[in-house]
């Protein structure tokens, strides 16, 4: 049963590929800086869930599974299922499911984590403010594991931290290609940071995910500084 | 495979075959292009996509790749990824999904309170259907008025028939132009037949003897989808719509 550690920061890798053997290669060359790795739809449709346990076998971190679940409870729990037995150790379901559906699928994964989606990083998503913070309360008042929220939008980010607090994780998308720098959703208070694009397509992807892992540090050490010095004040 | 090859016996009665998240996990796109291999029936796949533009793209793309007819699509993730997805591949039928099945007012209406938005996106942006709640008339209702309003030929698939408490018949005469059965799918049909005349099932099987089709010799299934291609269209002629 791997966890990502909570009072941590850290960096998540999101496996976009199309390929499976440069999604292995990828994972290989840069596992000694990642904390978890986020699988979705593009690689699943493009080779199958037996991908996790290839994963496994050369990168000793938790799983989650993004198939942004959005469906009714019975084909919700039955991909939790189906996922726990391939050896993912996290899911993510849409919010705006409603209540009924992310109840059962807690349940459904007994121990494993449960991350719920509050709202999209582009800008012409429908999912508004409102509906997003009672996603986020909702996630709480069902005690997930934690929510992902938009890097694109830190106002949102500080607003769904002050809904979940530290009891949930918060882990932050959209860092990197579309227009994020590394380190940034921390200092508004995420606690790990999904990076894909910008390390995968990179010439050099290791080098890459170093430089994501150092500025996420700095980042946080920026943010011990900055709350020391309020305090002294 | 053989639970799909009896499928292509019925494949001029179905209209489309969706496919869902659950083989996909297993078998990844791989299936899609395993069911093409054995007939031609419309393939949509419902990978029920909610990503950025970027990503729902690349999806959109490999789900084209394999053969699949159309793509269904979240309808919150809003108009600039419908737009990117009919640009990068415009040969995909994009079927909306207006609000879920199981979500009403009662569980806080999160995907029920955007209706208007997303029948207005589905117009713009000529999406070939919607996917309503079948299990919600009204709804339904609602959504044949606005689209007739603007003399639109967005289709409504009703979901949720059966189990989910739709009932196939009242999907129908509120608008809807396809149903879409899963589980349930004997039970639905029975249901259907029970509440057509008598009469006009007889015609019907003195059609398929007409047509040399013996009920024995087509398998159950094929039976079941040719009983309800022509279960609508008599409600139609009752009806009148």
């Amino acid at each position: 049963m791997k966890y990502l550690p909570k009072g941590k920061k850290g960096l998540i890798f999101a496996a976009d590929f199309v390929e499976e053997n440069a999604c292995l290669n990828c994972i290989n060359n840069i596992s000694e800086f990642i904390d978890a790795i986020k699988i979705g739809n593009l690689l699943i449709s493009c080779t199958n869930l037996d991908i996790v346990k290839k994963i496994k076998e050369i990168c000793d971190v938790p799983i989650i599974g993004d198939f942004k679940i959005m469906d009714i409870s019975y084909i919700a729990t039955s991909m939790i299922k189906k996922g726990i037995e391939a050896g993912l150790d996290g899911f993510m379901i849409c919010g705006v499911c409603g209540p009924e559906v992310l109840s059962n699928c807690i349940e459904c994964a007994k121990d494993k984590m449960i991350f719920v989606f509050t709202e999209f990083t582009h800008f012409t998503g429908l999912i508004d403010r409102e509906q997003s913070n009672l996603v986020a309360q909702m996630a709480k008042d069902f005690m997930a594991y934690g929510i992902q929220a938009p890097a694109t939008k830190p106002d949102r980010i500080m607003e769904l931290k002050s809904i979940v607090g530290d009891e949930l994780l918060i882990i932050s998308c959209g860092v990197g290609e579309q227009g994020v720098s590394y380190g940034s959703a921390i200092s508004y208070g995420a606690d790990y940071e999904i990076v894909g694009r910008s390390i995968y397509l990179s010439t050099n992807p290791k080098l890459e995910a170093q430089k994501a892992k150092n500025k996420i540090y700095q980042s946080l050490q920026m943010n011990i500084i900055l709350q020391d010095n309020v305090a002294i004040l | 495979m053989d639970k799909f090859s009896r499928l292509s016996k019925g494949k001029k009665y179905v209209y489309a075959l969706k496919i869902g998240q659950l083989p996909i996990l297993s078998d990844g796109l791989q299936i899609i292009k395993e069911i093409k291999k054995i007939t031609d029936i419309n393939i949509i796949c419902d990978l029920k996509l909610a990503d950025a533009p970027f990503i729902s793209v690349e999806i959109a793309k490999e789900v084209f790749a394999v053969g699949s007819w159309g793509i269904v699509v979240q309808g919150f993730v809003g108009g600039q990824v419908l737009s990117e997805i009919i640009s990068t591949v415009p040969e995909l039928k994009i079927f909306l999904v207006t609000e879920m099945t199981h979500d009403n007012n009662q569980y806080k209406g999160l995907t029920y309170k955007n209706l208007k938005k997303l029948i207005d996106i589905a117009l713009n942006y000529k999406v070939w259907a919607v996917i309503a709640p079948g299990n919600r008339e009204k709804r339904i209702k609602k959504i044949k008025r606005r689209l007739e309003k603007y003399n639109s030929d967005v289709k409504i698939a009703a979901a949720g028939i059966g189990l989910q408490g739709g009932n196939a018949i009242n999907a129908l005469k509120a608008g809807s132009d396809f149903l879409i059965v899963g589980r349930d799918f004997p039970e639905v049909i029975q249901d259907i037949i029970k509440r057509i005349p008598k009469s006009a099932l007889s015609e019907y099987i003195k059609e398929q003897k007409k047509q040399r089709v013996s009920s024995s010799k087509v398998k159950k299934i094929v039976s079941y989808l040719a009983i309800i291609k022509y279960v609508i269209e008599i409600i139609r002629k009752l009806w009148g719509y």
